[in-house]
């Protein structure tokens, strides 16, 4: 081995910290020895911590929480380097897939929209998803720093709950400060989530700035400061101390959805991101006509029947457009043919990303899986719900089919007909649901500000978990929200579905990736008061 | 919470988050051992919001802050009491050449980094997305991509030729660095 491969070996394995007494030595000879190591140390040093701050500081494609301002890229140093030149005090501007799937080659070019016949196997991911099940670890990236009481504390995707007065330092360089009765979310570097209490940001005029969000209302810090207050049971008070605020109202479309039409599968990409989500299709599965529209996929149970949407993921939890944070909605029109036999489960949706797994499913489990099922049910068919959510870990809300209490019998959904699922989680309200037919079959109530951790690099299946637990029978009209919709708009939805029509009443038009329309703009000394549930516009 | 005193404490704890990905990187090299750098990192955190006053604006934060991490960072191998470091000896003298440390320079490589990464080919993409993304150790992205310990340490090392050579050649493209704290 040539000297600097060497030392380039022996500074990796000190890098790491698995240098042994013997090598040690030896790179302190090599060290003191010579001026030209000591310069080679110092390049693989500053090459190692550059990648190392890549790996973690990347975000992905849009953060969680409907994304940020559209900057979050810009360095958030060179922002607070222009507010310290500006000198001090407070009244100037304050500073400021698989895509690794794991893989690689797996990938699908961004311009190829349907894939017939499939041209990847799920056993291309074997290197990293070893068994049948990914337990990994999915990195979590900071997304502030708390500063309180003289402290460098890293903040991930997480809720905030601080008793007293707490000072932040975003990742995308906005200060905030968190009154002690205030429950903050952390969504993503750029995106608080404001449950309770007062929330003041300082961002400079140029930085990435940070968002605030309230249920339908996001409060887009366009360089300047403002605080918001949370008022009453659903008012949110906006002062403005200097620059220009956007309050926005949610754009209550899914971030994703297929209707499936057999047109669609030869040569559309989903209409939901002007990037596409495009879904691929393995060769067992067919298009059939649907339940509403001319279009349905039909899947088989085979391992060769699955559905892969080819965006959405990101490198981080909280990152990729299919990540949410703040509520959920996924929904569906189905008509099974499972089996119901046990360890015989067929996923409507799942992404898979480690313990940060979202799945609708039909599930008949082992026992050895009770200890996820909140609340504890005491049956074997059930239709599962599974999400991480902060401080609870993955958990499962599964709906028993056993034709009690409200609930449907898998022989009542096996009778032929589509039957529309809609599960739902709400961080504003804690509730966890799952609808079925537009009713509200069971429910489950977590802390208010309870957020979800999801997203990172594994893609999402319909149909399928990775290529495994293979749906039976027709799923169309799926569609994914990264909030949550309203028992009304589920039943609504039921209501449309069994009438033979979409959703929503633009569904084939042309969508653009936006997430939130502007409602209103407040300059310094503004204020205004908003309905978080009625935002104008919403 | 907005007092002059208060500003200055402020705005330096402000940089000092901007700078940490660097600052954990020179720690990191340091010591060679990720359980001590938090440690290290809070202390120098703690020292920087005391001084904070003493910092003037416009001057060379990063020599600022890197000076005190360094002292940071002997006293706390010289706590530990533990021979698995570095010798004090060879660490002054690695410090003696913190200039090959240049943040400048080290900014310019951050904003290159992610688009020369996404041009490696995609099996050493993946050797680096393991052991940089996810933080596995060389053995471990062995392990996992089926290969021997050796060819790994190849793979990662063609790959960071590869990438300072993409990010050197996109530096010149973009002409001379202007001077940053």
């Amino acid at each position: 081995m040539r000297d600097d491969e060497r030392l380039e070996r022996l500074l990796e394995r000190h890098v790491d910290g698995v240098l042994d007494d013997v090598e040690r030595r030896e790179l302190e000879d090599m060290l003191r020895a010579s001026a030209h190591v000591r310069r080679a140390f110092w390049e693989h040093a500053k090459w190692n911590a550059a990648i190392r701050a890549w790996g973690e500081s990347t975000w992905g494609e849009s953060g969680a929480g409907g994304a940020g301002n559209g900057s979050a890229g810009r360095s958030a140093r060179e922002s607070l380097l222009r507010w310290l030149s500006l000198g001090r005090g407070w009244r100037g501007r304050v500073a400021s897939g698989l895509a690794l799937l794991v893989g690689s080659g797996f990938m699908i070019a961004a311009g190829v929209a349907w894939l017939r016949p499939v041209a990847f196997q799920p056993s291309a991911s074997a290197a990293v998803f070893t068994g049948g099940y990914d337990d990994r670890t999915v990195p979590m990236a900071d997304v502030a720093v708390n500063t309180s009481r003289n402290m460098v504390q890293r903040l991930p995707v997480t809720t905030l709950r601080p008793q007293e007065e707490t000072r932040l330092l975003s990742a995308s360089g906005a200060v905030i400060d968190v009154s002690g009765n205030a429950v903050l979310g952390l969504a993503s570097p750029s995106v608080g989530v404001l449950y309770s209490g007062t929330v003041s940001t300082r961002s400079a005029a140029d930085a990435a700035g940070y968002s605030i969000i309230a249920s339908n209302l996001r409060i887009v810090d366009r360089g300047g400061s403002f605080r918001a207050v949370r008022v009453g049971d659903h008012g949110v008070v906006v002062s403005v101390q200097e620059g220009v605020v956007d309050v926005q109202s949610r754009i209550r479309l899914p971030v994703a959805s297929w209707s499936f039409e057999a047109e669609d599968a030869v040569t559309r990409r989903s209409p939901s991101d002007d990037g596409g989500h495009a879904i691929m299709l393995s060769a067992g599965v067919e298009v059939v006509d649907g339940g509403v529209g001319s279009g349905g996929l039909r899947f088989d149970n085979t391992l060769d029947s699955f559905a892969m949407i080819d965006r959405g993921t990101g490198p981080r939890v909280g990152s990729g457009s299919l990540a949410s944070s703040v509520g959920i909605t996924i929904e569906a029109l189905i008509r099974p043919e499972w089996s119901g036999s046990k360890g015989d489960n067929d996923a409507i949706y799942r992404k898979e990303d480690g313990q940060y797994c979202v799945l609708l499913a039909f599930q008949n489990d082992s026992p050895l899986y009770d200890s996820l099922r909140e609340p504890a049910v005491e049956a074997e068919q059930c239709l599962s719900f599974g999400l991480h959510l902060s401080g609870y870990g993955y958990r499962e809300l599964d709906v028993p089919l056993d034709g009690r209490d409200g609930r449907p019998t898998l022989a009542s959904l096996k009778d032929g007909r589509y039957h529309h699922v809609a599960a739902t989680y709400d961080s504003f309200s804690g509730r966890k649901c799952v609808f079925i037919d537009g009713r509200l079959v069971m429910e489950w109530q977590y802390p208010r500000g309870t957020i979800i951790l999801s997203g990172g690099p594994a893609p999402a299946f319909v149909g399928s978990s990775a290529g495994q637990e293979n749906f039976t029978g027709v799923i169309d009209e799926f569609a994914i929200y990264d909030f949550t919709l309203s028992p009304a708009e589920v039943a609504d939805h039921a209501t449309r579905a069994r009438a033979g029509l979409p959703y929503h009443d633009d569904a084939d038009a042309p969508r653009s990736r936006e997430r939130w329309r502007s409602i209103k703009r407040l300059a310094a000394a503004e204020s205004g008061v908003f309905d978080e549930r009625h935002a104008p516009g919403g | 919470m907005d007092s002059p005193a208060n500003d200055a404490v402020v705005g330096v704890q402000t940089l000092f988050v901007g700078h940490l990905p660097a600052l954990r990187g020179f720690v990191i090299s340091l010591t060679g051992d990720p359980g001590l750098v938090d440690d290290i990192i809070q202390e120098t955190f703690l020292t920087i919001s005391a001084k904070a006053s003493t910092f003037e604006v416009g001057t060379n934060f990063k020599a600022w802050a890197w000076s005190i991490a360094r002292l940071k960072t002997l006293e706390a191998l010289r706590k530990s009491g533990k021979h698995r470091y570095l010798a004090a000896d060879v660490i002054e003298s690695l410090c003696a050449h913190e200039e090959a440390f240049d943040w400048n320079e080290f900014d310019r490589m951050q904003r290159h980094v992610a688009a020369c990464i996404e041009d490696l080919a995609p099996k050493a993409r993946t050797a680096v997305e393991l052991r940089y993304r996810h933080g596995h150790s060389a053995a471990e992205v062995a392990r996992r991509m089926g290969w021997t310990a050796n060819a790994i340490h190849v793979a990662l090392s063609r790959a960071r030729k590869t990438l300072r050579e993409c990010v050197e050649k996109r530096v010149v493209a973009e002409g001379p660095s202007r001077p940053v704290g």
